[in-house]
């Protein structure tokens, strides 16, 4: 294992801890590291096409949170995971279209993984601190928190009625 | 590669693409999905030659199918933008 790989693994230990009683955050972090396992043994393995790959998990991933967040009601932060899971899309296209170096893709999708733990790490040492410092410590936090687990309005295209100007 | 292995191989980057695309821009309507699909699908057979040329890519199956990826991902966003551009009324031609 490379230190690379074991740091991600402490990141996702940290997340996983602070994220013991949102069911939701659990979930995305189970689909990234199934995602992470299944896109990095599909390169090792010297299959050709990873970055097409890669591309097409992580979208499927986008549409996943896109379809669950309609239909079983989606919170605030989830819509940053939405888009760190997009940028590792365009991501793998800027290396399918060879203007990136494999060094420069390994070092951007780390970037882009990185961002998706912090995105459910911060909300969940915030859920905590929120908890922890009680009602009326310190307000700003508390309006994040509820910022942030606000419902989100995620309006899928398939029932959306066409402007007939 | 005979020309239907050609056709198969842009045809699977073009729905690849497309899956891609419809992750990072998302149509309004159902119709505008389709609408946007058949375009995509139209563009990567059609245009694929024109981006592999551009890039000096071989024609391999790996690449034919990278290739059209792209060709029907820049597609799904490309044309819709330009017939917005079109369409639009600060553009100088259409002052009055």
């Amino acid at each position: 294992m490379s230190p690379f790989e074991l740091a991600l693994l402490c990141g996702l230990a940290a997340a996983v801890i602070v994220s013991l009683n949102n069911a939701r955050a659990l979930l995305w972090l189970l689909v990234g590291t199934a995602d992470y396992l299944i896109t990095s043994a599909y390169a090792d393995a010297g299959l050709p096409l990873h970055p097409f790959f890669t591309a097409l998990v992580d979208a499927s991933v986008c549409i996943l949170i896109y379809i669950v967040c309609r239909f079983r009601g989606g919170q605030k932060w989830e819509l940053p995971l939405y888009s760190a899971f997009q940028l590792s899309v365009l991501f793998s296209l800027i290396r399918l279209c060879d203007l990136s170096t494999a060094y420069q893709y390994a070092t951007s999708l780390e970037i882009a993984n990185w961002l998706m733990l912090s995105v459910i790490f911060g909300t969940g040492i915030m859920r905590l601190a929120d908890v922890i410092l009680g009602d009326g410590h310190w307000r700003g936090l508390h309006r994040l928190v509820h910022l942030i687990g606000a419902p989100a309005k995620v309006n899928t295209f398939w029932f959306a009625k066409p402007i007939l100007a | 590669m005979t020309i239907w292995e050609i056709v198969a191989l842009r045809l699977t980057g073009g729905a690849g693409g497309s899956i891609i695309a419809v992750a990072i821009v998302q149509p309004n309507t159902l119709p505008g999905f389709f609408k946007r699909l058949l375009v995509s699908m139209t563009s990567a057979l059609m245009l694929t030659p024109v981006l592999m040329d551009y890039l000096g890519w071989l024609q391999t199956p790996d690449n034919l199918v990278a290739a059209s990826c792209i060709v029907a991902a820049l597609a799904w966003w490309g044309w819709h933008a330009a017939i917005r551009i079109a369409q639009s009324d600060k553009l100088p031609w259409r002052k009055e």
